[in-house]
Parts: structure tokens; sequence; C-alpha cells
């Protein structure tokens, strides 16, 4: 069955389930350090029960199953009646992964498909209170304070069978087991014969202490024996023996878990009013709501349409470019008084535009302690990942395309940079790591910074691998500054791990990283330090779709360079050129930087050697590189609109688009990385 | 009259879906929403709605504390959101302890599978709770001690328990029923835990309860019942035999017959046939009730919406069987008693307090 996306009601739906399922996935990670929060468990608990109330109400049948299950498991942890281990959390885990490809699916216009069975199985089994499970934990949560508190207990058979190797053991090993103990052991049997889990009449509970008192103290060998048999012979006793073993080795365990089989006891008092659940109410200081009402307020807008207005502000940039060019033409006052009031308006409404098409990187960053938890945990390392700037604004398609390469630096820093737990305690630092991610905005730009207090990286190390990979000769290699070094991790082959782990190694390389980011006309530097750590820092224009640029000429022809890639400028006068290998150099500050004329590159047909040896060098960063161009003539900074090229230039290497220039005049936008591979490699 | 509404739910899809649904209704107007209990109490009292509906499941303060202090500041009739689960019906339970009237299923799905009809049943609901306004029973309600006492740690339930403050114990041996069967909707889990209450340990004669509900809520009433009677209640299961002192409650999504050999009765527990609206239905137990045991059975309808167990108790009455109605004023919803009321079928019309008290006291 198809959907129909265009529901109203169904977007409305999406737009609440994803948020609810963004904050879910933190709060599970969260859970997992806190896992007794019961104010978090409740949120989490909601969180599921919200989503399955929107999937119920549009028949997403298979979207309620998951959640209803996961809702289930949760309403058992918030009662106490079992507590979060990893084991549950990865299946929780899994299943919130499902219902976000579920939402995907729903998103697309396509019936969600059903959840795998075993999933829901496994979910199934931990919904169930945990003395009913078969696994070794159950064991475990048999502390001797159960057995005091057992006349509170409803007979329930599933406690009989977790208190009874309780007392199997006890009594076989240290034979302390008390008279209280063993009467509250009887009233549980002779409570479960008749009642089968149903408080059926008052007088068979009513006489079962009277029965136990009677028999207490001259119960025989042969009594109990039975009592175990009758036992036995249910199935769920065929765990007997492995858990009466390990209880023995357990018994002085923490009793912590006394509360699952009392609060078993009253179900009508369990659910929301217990005084474990109270009491932790009293000692959570921030208690955390994750369904906020939203606002009535908005108004919900394809982004289609954003995209649209935003290209007619950049129409109108161009316009208001092109006046301004020509009011300098006319000495007219009021005009330019006119064109100075357009330029405000237009400025205005470009950043007022632009702010509609923001999203706070929260959304990217909302997926990280997930991803640095799963990594933890298959890598056995301890990671604690903190989360600065949550709230910075960036355009929607950079929070998109940032994604990607965000979440590769920070698989990296977990898999390369942090150590493991005793390596790092060798080192005298604290077991867990910490990997720092944040956001800030800086100007026109945003910063993006993943910092971790792992091993840092070893300039030698880095350099070695480069030349045992071919990428550097030795004595180039040598030549390297530090940071270089550090730069050589992006290029396309390294890495200096020599098993490639399927965490960081997934197929995309931190080449790819540093190609993403020159995409957005961002930049990445590294800065670490050995033993301390390593820092990566992004750096992306707050939009895509306006770009300040700096307007060369190259013949006749003008070429936009990104304003971002732009190093320093100087008179080729001034350039100190040398041929190495038979490639043109130049020498800045001692570092000799490739040169390349980019006419020779870009303006076709014009007279390329006209003896002219005027001209300026632009150094840009191109990569992990620097490189110096040779240009005719400067024209000066300029904000251009991007515009696509049409479809016979489209895909032309080394030109990420056109723009308008201030005179009317058609200029071409450079794409260095392109560029370079296009002709200078 | 408008009947002006507060939707309190955490989901804002959901708080739009019923302002939608109930907007389609003219007589209805959704005056605000409230996204967690606090804000509801807070809205209640400033927008004074006529009824509320509730969520159960919510941050910062969930719909069962909310009615309570909503009953405590300004009482004003609840609707509660459920969810048809097991612990669904334990938390509605509570809610209606609270104070709420009414409840229905979260999931419409569940109320009709066709929207526009789950739609009419939503507004029709709001309608009936609005029309009777904060009735002074409900007020009442809150006061019986007896009700708080659901919440008290008991893990069993002992002979000490069972004498309740209101019961009265020593049954006049001559009571002139072999059976009374009770039937009730909309409201009817705290009517009938109000009646049942009264009723000592030693009560001479079988009861039958039908109670409109939902197939997973039936098990978990009967236990609090049970829990709160001095009587013994329990879900019926097909084949039980009747006993005195002991009701058998209708389980939800089936219906609830009596089938006489000889002397015994039993109870037989059976599926719904298509065309039998409500599951259970008050009309087919009666009916079956009126077949076997002519002329000796007390027919009570309690609070409901609706005209269920008009037929019913028709054909009791010409059994020779006697039927009482509860009263317009005690009722949280005047429809079924009225019902039978206008049809000429009460012996008596009793307010809710004064059933309790008769049926102890001898059925007089």
């Amino acid at each position: 069955m198809a959907i129909n996306t265009d529901d109203d009601i169904l977007q409305d739906f999406l737009v609440e389930a994803g948020e609810i399922v963004e904050a879910l996935s933190e709060q599970l990670v969260e859970l997992e350090r806190r896992s007794d929060d019961v104010d978090l468990l409740n949120a989490v608990f909601r969180g599921f029960h919200t989503v399955k109330g929107g999937a119920g109400f549009l028949g997403l049948t298979p979207l309620v199953e998951v959640c209803h299950r996961a809702e289930d498991v949760f309403n058992v942890l918030r009662q106490g009646k079992r507590k979060v281990d990893a084991s549950l959390m990865d299946t929780v885990l899994t299943a919130l992964d499902i219902v976000k490809d579920m939402m995907g699916h729903v998103r697309a216009g396509e019936e969600p498909p059903h959840a795998d069975p075993a999933l829901l199985e496994k979910l199934g089994a931990f919904a169930l209170p945990q003395n009913e499970d078969v696994d070794s934990e159950a064991a475990r949560q048999v502390p001797e304070e159960v057995v005091c508190e057992a006349p509170a207990i409803a007979a329930e058979k599933e406690d009989d069978s977790s208190a009874l190797p309780g007392q199997e053991a006890g009594s076989s090993s240290d034979g302390d087991i008390t008279d209280d103990e063993f009467e509250a052991l009887l009233d549980q049997l002779h409570g479960k014969g008749t009642h089968a889990g149903v408080p059926a009449g008052n007088t068979v509970s009513g006489q079962a202490p009277d029965k136990a008192n009677a028999s207490s103290d001259t119960i025989t060998d042969e009594e109990f024996e039975a009592l175990i048999d009758q036992l036995q012979g249910k199935p769920s006793s065929q765990k007997v023996s492995p858990q009466s073993d390990r209880v023995a080795e357990t018994k002085n365990d923490k009793a912590d878990q006394v509360e699952a089989p009392v609060h078993r006891a009253d179900p009508v008092s369990s659910g929301r009013e217990t005084p474990q659940s109270q009491a932790k109410d009293a000692t959570q200081s921030q208690p955390k709501d994750t369904v906020q009402a939203q606002s009535d307020t908005t108004v919900r807008v394809d982004t289609k349409r954003l995209d649209d207005i935003m290209n007619l502000v950049g129409e109108l940039v161009l316009v208001r470019n092109r006046l301004a060019t020509l009011k300098s033409a006319i000495a007219d006052e009021e005009i330019s008084q006119a064109v100075g009031n357009l330029d405000l308006v237009t400025s205005d409404l470009q950043n007022a535009v632009m702010k509609t098409r923001m999203q706070p990187i929260k959304k990217v960053f909302s997926r990280f302690p997930r991803v640095v938890r799963d990594l933890a945990r298959s890598l056995n390392k301890e990671v604690n990942l903190e989360l600065h700037g949550e709230e910075t604004d960036l355009d929607k398609n950079l929070v998109e395309a940032l994604a990607d390469p965000l979440v590769h630096l920070v698989r990296n820093s977990v898999d390369h940079g942090i150590e493991i737990p005793d390596k790092r305690a060798v080192a005298g630092k604290p077991r867990a790591g910490t990997v720092i991610l944040s956001a800030r905005q800086e100007g026109d730009h945003i910063l993006l910074s993943i910092q971790d207090d792992g091993a840092g990286m070893d300039p030698d190390v880095l350099r070695r691998k480069a030349v045992e990979k071919g990428i550097l000769d030795e004595e180039a290699a040598a030549r390297l500054d530090d940071r270089a070094c550090y730069n050589l991790i992006f290029m396309p082959g390294f890495s200096t791990k020599t098993q490639i782990s399927d965490i960081s190694g997934r197929g995309v390389g931190m080449d790819v990283v540093k190609t993403r980011i020159a995409q957005l006309n961002g930049a990445v530097e590294i800065e670490s330090q050995l033993g301390k750590g390593s820092l990566f820092t992004i750096k992306v224009p707050l939009t895509l779709a306006i770009m300040p640029t700096l307007m060369v000429k190259l013949g006749k022809q003008i070429f936009a360079m990104p304003l971002v890639n732009v190093n320093e400028i100087f008179d080729m006068s001034e350039a100190r050129t040398n041929t190495v290998d038979g490639q043109l150099v130049v020498t800045v500050r001692n570092k000799a930087l490739p040169m390349f004329y980019l006419k020779e590159w870009l303006a076709c047909g014009e007279d390329l050697y006209n003896g002219n040896t005027g001209g300026y060098v632009v150094v840009v960063n191109v990569g992990t590189q620097r490189i110096a161009c040779v240009v005719e003539q400067l024209i000066g900074q300029e904000e251009v609109v991007i515009k696509p090229l049409g479809a016979l230039l489209h895909g032309t290497k080394g030109l990420a688009g056109a723009t308008i220039t201030g005179n009317g005049r058609i200029a071409l936008i450079l794409d260095f990385p392109g560029l370079m591979e296009a002709h200078a490699y | 009259m408008t009947i002006r509404v507060l939707v309190v739910d955490d989901s804002g899809f959901f708080r739009r879906r019923v302002t939608e649904i109930l907007s389609q209704d003219s007589h209805i107007q959704v005056i605000g929403s409230a996204a967690n209990g606090a804000e509801a109490v807070e809205k209640v009292a400033q927008l004074k709605p006529d009824v509320v509906t509730m969520d159960i499941e919510m941050p910062i303060m969930d719909g069962i504390t909310a009615v309570r202090r909503i009953m405590a500041s300004y009482p004003t009739p609840v609707l509660m959101f459920s969810s048809l689960t097991t612990e669904g019906a334990q938390a509605t339970l509570d809610a209606l302890d609270a104070g709420a009237v009414d409840f229905l299923p979260k999931k419409f799905e569940d109320l009709s599978l066709d929207r526009e009809e789950a739609n009419r049943v939503l507004c029709a609901r709001i309608r009936a709770i609005g029309a009777r306004g904060a009735t002074s029973s409900q007020a009442a309600r809150l006061q019986p001690p007896m009700l708080l006492g659901s919440r008290d740690k008991e893990g069993v339930k002992s002979v000490e328990n069972k004498s309740m403050p209101g019961a009265v114990s020593g049954m006049p041996r001559t009571f002139p029923y072999k059976l009374v069967v009770i039937g009730t909707s909309t409201g009817g889990p705290i009517a009938l835990q109000q009646v049942l209450t009264r009723l000592p340990a030693d009560f001479p004669v079988p009861l039958l309860l039908v109670q409109h509900m939902p197939a997973t809520f039936t098990p978990a009433f009967a236990q609090r019942l049970d829990k709160l009677c001095s009587i013994t209640v329990k879900e019926a299961q097909d084949g039980d035999s009747l006993l005195p002192g002991v009701a058998l409650l209708a389980p939800g999504g089936k219906q609830m017959v009596l089938d006489r050999q000889g002397a015994r009765a039993r109870v037989r527990v059976q599926d719904s046939e298509p065309g039998q609206n409500y599951k259970p239905c008050v009309d087919v137990t009666f009916a079956s009730v009126a077949k076997h045991f002519s002329g000796q059975v007390l027919g009570v309808i309690l609070t409901g919406m609706g005209a269920d167990g008009r037929e019913g108790a028709r054909l009791l009455k010409q059994g020779g069987s006697t039927i009482w109605a509860q009263d317009e004023r005690s009722c949280v919803v005047y429809g079924m008693p009225m019902a039978v009321a206008e049809a000429g079928l009460a012996d008596r019309i009793l307010s809710l307090p004064d059933i309790g008290a008769s049926l102890a006291s001898g059925g007089c």
C-alpha cells in the first residue's frame, strides 16, 4: 500500500516522531550511564509510547509493533523489575534503528516492512521482569532479602523458582537458613499451588500463613524434598541447579534487586508510586523532558520552497550588485541613496531568508552519543562524549552535508585516538577517554572541532608510513614539518592502522572527509600532541548558496576564486621562481610551492605566452597542500550567488558553477580540488 | 449548548488530531490544550472547560495525578484516553478511581475500524459526558475511604480486609431473589464499586455483572473489585457455577449467558454474534437470565450511555422479575437507566448509595 506523503496528518506525525526518535537515541545512550534514573526511563517509555500512539492512529502496524515491544521493555524497567544491561541496550538500540528505518519508509511513501520477528521476540524477552528471565544474570538477582520480604509477595511461580534456589543453596551450603525464611518459602509454595498467579479467593491466601506456622519447625527433609520435586516439575525450574551453584557464589552480592519481586507483588502500586521511584525522584536534580510542547505558531514549509526563495534572493543580490556598479557611473544623489537602501534591504532579506534555512547542528550531533557508544563497546574502550554548542545554527544543506564527514572524524577519534583503558591507565590518564565535539559560529563561518584526549599523532610514524605506502619519498617525508605530517592522514590510501578495522575504514577514507569538506568550501586543520590527544577543526561557511569570492581576470575572462581557499596574494614581480623536477615552483618564506599559470588551464583560445610577466600570485589551499596560481589581474572581493552550470558544462572538472558579476558579466567559479585533479596531477 | 473541551496530551500530534475530530462536531468546542498534567490542572482552573480529555502517560505530571488534582480543585468531568493493555487497564482504573468519568481507547481503531464511526463515538461520548456537568455524585465519589484502599501495598488479601467499613454484615436470610444481575456502562466501574463494597461477605445470592469494557480491562477490574469488596468478584469463565456471595463479571469482548440444566446453573462465556454491538452486552445476559430464572431475579441498571439493558430488562420484567434503575442525579450518564425508566420497566428508581444500601439490607 502506498502512503500518501502529502497527507498533513502523516507529515505532522513524521515531524513529531522524528524529534522523539532523535531524542530517544540520546536518552538511550544517556541511560547506559544513569541506568536507574526513573525520570529518564519514563521519558524513554513515553517516547516509544507516543510514537506508537501516532503510528497506531495512522495504521502503521509494523511501527506500532516495534514501539509497543520497546515500550513494554521500558515499562518493566521503570517499575524496577529489570535492570538495564548492555545486551538489553543493544537490542533496544537496534529496535530504535528499525523504528528510524520504518519512518524512512513512511517518509518515502512506502508501507514500512514488518520488523524481524527475532528482534520482536528478543524485545519480548526483555519485557519480562528480570527474575522470569532464564539468562545467567537471573541467578544474581536472588538476594537473601527477597526471602525475608516473601510474605508480602503475591505468590507467583516465577518468584518461587528464583527464590527457591536461593533457599536451597543457602540451606545446603552453609545451613544458615532461618525459620522465618523457611516460613516465607512455605508461604510461597502453598500460595502458589492454589493461586496460579491470580489471587482467587481470600480463604486460600488467608490460610497459607497458618499452615506454614504450624509446620515450620517440624518440617522433615522428605517434605522439603517433596516441595522441591513439586517445583522441579515446572518448566521454569529447569535452571534450578545451575542457578543454585551460582547463588552460592554470589550470595553476598548487593541486594539492590530486592525491589523487583516486591513490586510484582502489588501490581496496583507498582506502577507509579513505589517508594523507590519516589526516592529517585527526590534525588533527580534535572528532570529531563523529552517531548516538548510544540509551539503552535509554526508553519511547515517545504524546503523546496525555501530553496526557491533563496534562489530569488540570489538573483536580487545579483541585481543589487549590478545596480551598485551602475551607481558609480551615474553621479546622482537620489539614485545612489535608493541603491544604498536597496543594498541594505537586500542584505537584511538575504539574512532573513538564510535564517529560515538554518537548523541547529544538534540535528547532526544528536547521533553521536549513539555512534560513540556503539563504537566504544565494540572496541572495548571507555569513551565519554561531550557535546558543546549544539544550538549553533547553520544552513540545512550544510547540516546534512556535514553529517558524514563528522561521523567519520568522530569514529576516527574513538578508533585511532582514544587508547584502550589499560593503556590509558598506564599512561596515568583516566580509563575513560573523552571526545569533545563542539560547534560555534565565528563571523560568517562555522567552526566545528573534534577533540580527543587520546594518544595523539606521532609525526615520525606518519612520515615512515607515508614512505612505506609510497606516497612520499624519504627525503620529501623528512622535509615535512609536523603539521604537514598530520595532514598526511588525509592522503588517499593512507592508513596508520596495519589492520583495517571495520570501524574507521568503512570504505570512506579520511581523504574523502577532506574532499567533502572542501566541496562545502570548508577546510580541515589538525593539531596534535603526542600522548595528549588531537584536535580536528573544520571551518565551513554558514551557507552554501552565497559565497564570498576573489574575482580575478585571465585574459578577457573573469573567474571567481572561493575566498576560503585563498591564502595570500603577492605581486608577480616579487616572486622568486625556480624549476624543480620540471615543475615551476615559487619560494614563499623559504617554502617552495608549485606554481601554475591558471590561464594555461582555463583561458582557452587566449594568447598564452605573450611575454607578459606581470600579474599576481595567489596562494591557495587545496586539500592538504598549498599551490601558487598566477593570474593576470585582480578585480576584488565580491559576494556571489552560485548558479549551477548549464547542461553543456555540467560536471566540468575544476568549475563549481557560475555567477553574474556586478557589471553584468558571467564569471565561472573555480573549484580548486577539481582543478588540480584535472590538470596538475 | 456548546461543550467546551480541554485536550490534554503530551504529543502535539495527538492533541491536534483530537482537536480536529472534536471540532467537526458543532456542539463541541476545543478551548485549549495542555501538554502535561500540571499544565492541565492550571488550565482547568483558568478556562473552566466542561470536559477534559486526558492522556495517562505524560511528563512532569501524569494523567492520574492530574485527575486527582482537578477533582480536588475544580471537579470537571474527565475522559481518559487509555492503552488497551493490562498495564493500561490498571492505570485507567486508577484514573477512574481518582475521579475520571470514562475512558476511550487511545488507538481509535479499537473503537471502530471505520475512522468516521470512531470519530462519531468520540464526539458522542464527549457530548454525553459534557451534558451532565460535574455531578454531585462525582464530587461525592472522591470521599469514600475504600476507594483509596486499592493503593495500599497489600500483597495478599486477608480475611481481616474483608470487613469493609461500608459493608453491613448479618444479611436477613430471607432474600427475595435468587440472583442479582447488574448492567452498566459509562461511569459503571465506580458505580459498581460503590454498590458492591456495601455488600457483606455472606451475601445470600450470586451476582452477575455486565460492564461495557474492553477485554484487556475486565480481568484487572474484577481483581480490583475483589480486593475492595467483601464479596468475591471474579471474571467469569466458561462453566463457572453460580455461588452465593460471588459476583461474576462478564469478560470483555465476549458474551456471558446462563445455562441451566435442572437445578444447576452455569455460566457460559461465548463469542459475540454479529450485530451485538456491545461486548459484553447487558441485553444478552439479561435475556438468558430471564429464560432460566423467571420471576426470581433482581435486575439493576446503573449509569451508562445508550439503551443497552432495556430489552433484557423487558424480558426479565415479563417473566415477573424486579428491575431497579439508578436515578438521574447520581448517574454519570443517564442513558441506560433512563431507557429502562421511560419504557416503564423500573420497579424502583434509586440513587446509587440507596441501591447499595437496599441490596445490603435484603433487597427491599
